[in-house]
């Protein structure tokens, strides 16, 4: 086991190697820089911008840029933003990732306990009314656009009972009232897509599992129904749906970008998004960066996760 | 910072088409968010000073009626983020928001009509056309706070911050608003003379817009800049309480302040993204102020409480159709006037602003600036409706170019808003008429602000935002040495109308020399023209008295006026 993680680890640093320089490049590949951005709506020279282009920094050549790129990912230190000035990993840790992590967490939360009873529940009763009714739901979930989601759950309630959640952001220590709704109702949105995903994966391995010889045996045996569900079936079918929640986390991170928007929560996501349109290189750099090292651990914690959940691995 | 929404940019109609589809009964999905309004003034009252006299200053009246209340919380709602709040180093507009309610200008504007009015300055002379001499308010004084503890507001805090607006750097991105400005003195404590290089009379417009505000040196010197909430320190009628560029703001009244005071207790700016979640917190009654209102939904609006204001359309923005005039097939003035003729502003209008009230305008949809109605009807494609006649001669005149079945490729953005794709949109089939195929580029905004920097375009549908004075887009965008001169036009003649219209001191005879110069590009067609006169709608609840428009974000009051805002609750 030991050594399967430090290879793992030992793999991981190619992995990042390449996904920051893919960042760099395509960062610096896009057209427009920030310096476009800032003098648009006003009267002045190209030596002007490349002058302002010089004071920022912006205007080394792409090795230089590299090098400096790549001793901030060994630092972890990625400079402050063109425009605000603020430290990139400050603003970013203290700041925005405690609300994208939070979003996360309670829309992975929401997507497993709706999607795996859901998926259970419809491979038991498998083409009653239950699992029409519950497939039908998933298949709803899987299509509806949830950014569309997103904007009928604001605007809805507004326009019928004058009710929408609450606006401005607020910590949970300012007021954890406000801080649930604004947290929770977008994470159960954001849970949608995850949850019928699973529902879907649930019901199909827990099908499969249930027509396993194992299956019959521990029921012939006479153990109860739910033990034979739970510690017998729903075992076998969790290795997939590890991998499938892995997989899903990282697409609910990319989501942030959107229901963050939608929501205004000021995460990581937003901050993205800003940095992006604003072409605020250190603020793309720095979040890219994290977001890709997230992922890949959150992979590491997988992959290590199996042979805990499924002792035939490791063998 | 266009990258930055301006008012172009923040008239979002995002998802339209996809949530019209879905027949959502909400048909309030959809908004719009953009300037405020601007009246019918007389255009003899613009750029002050008139002549070359001295104007005194008129302090504003606050309202005399005995319902004005003390007290009570304005509650807006702010459209975008800003990248930083340090006024001087943006063209954004949270920023001179939050400085213009809890700081004051050199001068400032009408809320309206853009004219520059008094501010710190009752007074200003124009001795000769190269000097100006401002005479500060010597009551002034800055708030009581931390390092600026309540002291006088002199002439060299003026100049300071003239001076830091106007030393160009990354710091200062509208100093080249400033470069015709020789020198900045403080002749005494409470006098400024400003000497320019040159006789420029728009000058007073960069000097009363809402970036150009005066701040302590001891706060720069304090807090490194001033991109932060805590180093908003001002002169005004309100203190910022916090402030965050991309969430909000909470200012509260000064109650120190040294002029009129604030009715208003507390004002709260909070940040909202999303259109539709906009119309959400106006319709929850989180905001007392909403955006701009679609006119298809403003049923959806009306309420007991709440009330429709309908402001004109201000800024001399200017919305083009074109590209470079130096290449393939536009560098042939008869395919540029073919599509000029083509062009059915009146349908481009509606797939634009469906449902809104409009008439078609020149270069400039501005009661003040604009050309006159009755002669923006006489431009050749200007008419109510494109006629036979025209599509005829435009047929003609393509035939005549040799450029039958040509291909162009029309960039465009949603960034700006889905309005210009619309308008892209449209203009396929009118095109398609005189045999030219319209292939339609939608990019990302920076991305197309490189394009059209580098002129790399070939054809757009675009915006460009500006406000105040005609003489920065006539200039920016047209004359041979223009930054947004991204049609390659050269032209001495109209190089010479832009000196002598910059130059021209008397109001009235300066306003001929815009609409001459506006007709001169119509004519001249180096670029097509779509602009409309139109109503802007915002709804506001009727507990808000004293509301005056404003002129950046339909989503709240300017800063300059809160403080004659009360809440009637």
């Amino acid at each position: 086991m030991r050594q399967f993680v430090l290879r793992r680890l030992a793999l991981m640093v190619p992995t990042l190697f390449l996904a920051v320089t893919a960042v760099f490049i395509l960062v610096r590949i896009i057209p427009g820089d920030a310096v476009t951005l800032l003098l648009d709506s006003s009267q002045y020279s190209k030596q002007d911008a490349d002058a302002i282009r010089e004071q920022l920094g912006i205007n080394d050549s792409i090795p230089v840029q590299y090098e400096k790129f790549l001793k901030q990912v060994v630092t972890g230190d990625f400079g402050v933003s063109i425009w605000s000035g603020q430290d990139v990993m400050d603003t970013l840790l203290k700041d925005r990732l405690p609300i994208t992590l939070e979003l996360t967490f309670f829309a992975t939360l929401f997507g497993i306990l709706l999607g795996v009873p859901a998926g259970i529940v419809a491979a038991l009763r498998q083409d009653s009314l239950w699992d029409y009714v519950v497939r039908t739901i998933g298949i709803g979930g899987l299509s509806v656009p949830g950014f569309w989601l997103a904007t009928m759950v604001l605007v809805l309630p507004a326009f019928w009972w004058g009710w929408t959640l609450p606006i401005g952001y607020k910590t949970f220590a300012e007021d954890a009232s406000k801080h649930v709704q604004q947290i929770l109702v977008p994470a159960l949105v954001m849970s949608v897509a995850l949850a019928a995903v699973l529902m879907r994966m649930t019901r199909s391995m827990m099908l499969e599992v249930l027509r396993q010889d194992f299956v019959r045996t521990a029921r012939a045996k006479g153990l109860a129904g739910r033990v034979v569900i739970v510690r017998h079936c729903l075992r076998n079918a969790m290795l997939p749906l590890v991998s499938i929640v892995g997989v899903q986390v990282a697409v609910l991170l990319a989501g942030t970008v959107i229901y963050e928007t939608v929501f205004t929560l000021p995460g990581v996501g937003s901050y993205l998004y800003e940095g992006v349109a604003r072409r605020d290189y250190p603020v793309v750099q720095g979040v890219t960066v994290m977001l890709t090292v997230g992922v890949i651990f959150l992979n590491l914690i997988i992959d290590v996760s199996y042979p805990i959940i499924d002792p035939r691995v490791r063998v | 910072m266009s990258g930055t929404p301006n008012y172009w940019q923040r008239r979002s109609l995002s998802r339209r088409t996809f949530l019209y589809g879905t027949g959502v009964a909400t048909a309030g999905l959809v908004t719009a968010v953009a300037c405020g309004g601007g009246d019918d003034a007389s255009p003899a009252t613009s750029t002050a000073p008139a002549g070359a006299g001295t104007t005194a200053a008129s302090p504003t009246p606050l309202p005399t009626t005995a319902a004005a209340k003390i007290g009570g919380t304005l509650k807006l709602i702010w459209n975008t983020p800003d990248a930083q709040l340090d006024p001087h180093a943006t063209t954004e507009h949270f920023a001179p928001e939050l400085y213009r309610a809890s700081s004051h200008g050199l001068m400032k504007q009408a809320a309206v009509t853009e004219k520059p009015e008094p501010d710190l300055a009752t007074k200003w002379e124009k001795p000769d056309p190269l000097t100006l001499v401002f005479h500060l308010d010597p009551r002034a004084k800055w708030h009581n706070v931390a390092p600026v503890n309540g002291r006088a507001v002199t002439a060299d805090d003026v100049v300071y911050s003239l001076k830091r607006i106007s030393t160009p750097g990354p710091a200062a991105p509208r100093a080249s608003s400033f470069s015709l400005i020789e020198s900045y003195t403080a002749t005494d404590k409470n006098t400024v003379q400003i000497k320019l290089k040159q006789p420029f009379v728009p000058i007073l417009v960069p000097l009363s817009d809402k970036w150009t505000v005066i701040v302590a040196p001891e706060v720069v010197e304090k807090y490194g800049d001033l991109k932060r909430g805590d180093s908003i320190v001002g002169c005004g009628p309100f203190i910022c309480q916090n402030a965050d560029s991309s969430t909000g703001a909470t200012l509260v009244r000064n109650p120190d302040y040294w002029g009129d005071k604030p009715y208003l207790d507390k004002v709260v700016y909070t940040t909202i993204k999303d259109a539709e979640a906009r119309i959400a917190a106006f319709k929850s009654g989180q905001a007392d102020v909403s955006d701009i209102v679609p006119d298809l939904l403003i049923n959806q609006f009306k309420a007991d409480n709440v009330q429709i204001y309908e402001f004109d359309q201000v800024g001399v923005g200017i919305s083009l159709i074109g590209g470079p005039n130096d290449r393939a097939p536009l560098n042939d003035e008869k395919v540029r006037r073919a599509i000029n003729l083509v062009i059915d502003r009146n349908i481009i209008g509606q797939a634009a602003f469906p449902g809104s009230k409009q008439k078609i305008a020149g270069l400039f949809g501005n009661p003040t600036w604009g050309i006159p109605e009755a002669d923006v009807a006489k431009l050749p494609g200007y008419g109510p409706k494109t006629t036979d006649a025209e599509i005829k001669e435009a047929k003609d005149l393509i035939a005549a170019a040799g450029v039958n079945g040509v291909e162009i490729v029309c960039n465009t953005t949603k960034a700006y808003n889905q309005y210009h794709i619309d308008r892209a949109e449209a203009l396929v089939p009118m095109l398609d008429r005189i045999g030219i195929k319209l292939k339609l580029n939608v990019m990302e905004f920076a991305a197309m602000k490189d394009a059209e920097t580098k002129k790399t375009l070939q054809f757009t549908a675009a915006t460009y935002a500006a406000y105040g004075d005609p003489h920065t887009p006539l200039n920016n965008s047209f004359s041979s040495t223009g930054t947004r001169n991204y049609w390659a036009f050269q032209d001495k003649t109209y190089d010479d109308m832009v000196t002598k219209e910059s130059q021209e001191e008397d109001p009235q005879k300066r306003l001929q020399l815009i609409i001459d110069m506006q007709k001169y590009l119509l004519k001249g067609t180096p670029v097509s023209s779509d602009m409309w006169y139109q109503k802007v709608p915002i709804a506001v609840l009727k507990k808000v008295k004293n509301f005056q428009g404003t002129l950046t974000a339909g989503a709240s009051a300017s800063g300059w006026y809160l403080s004659k805002i009360w809440i009637d609750a």
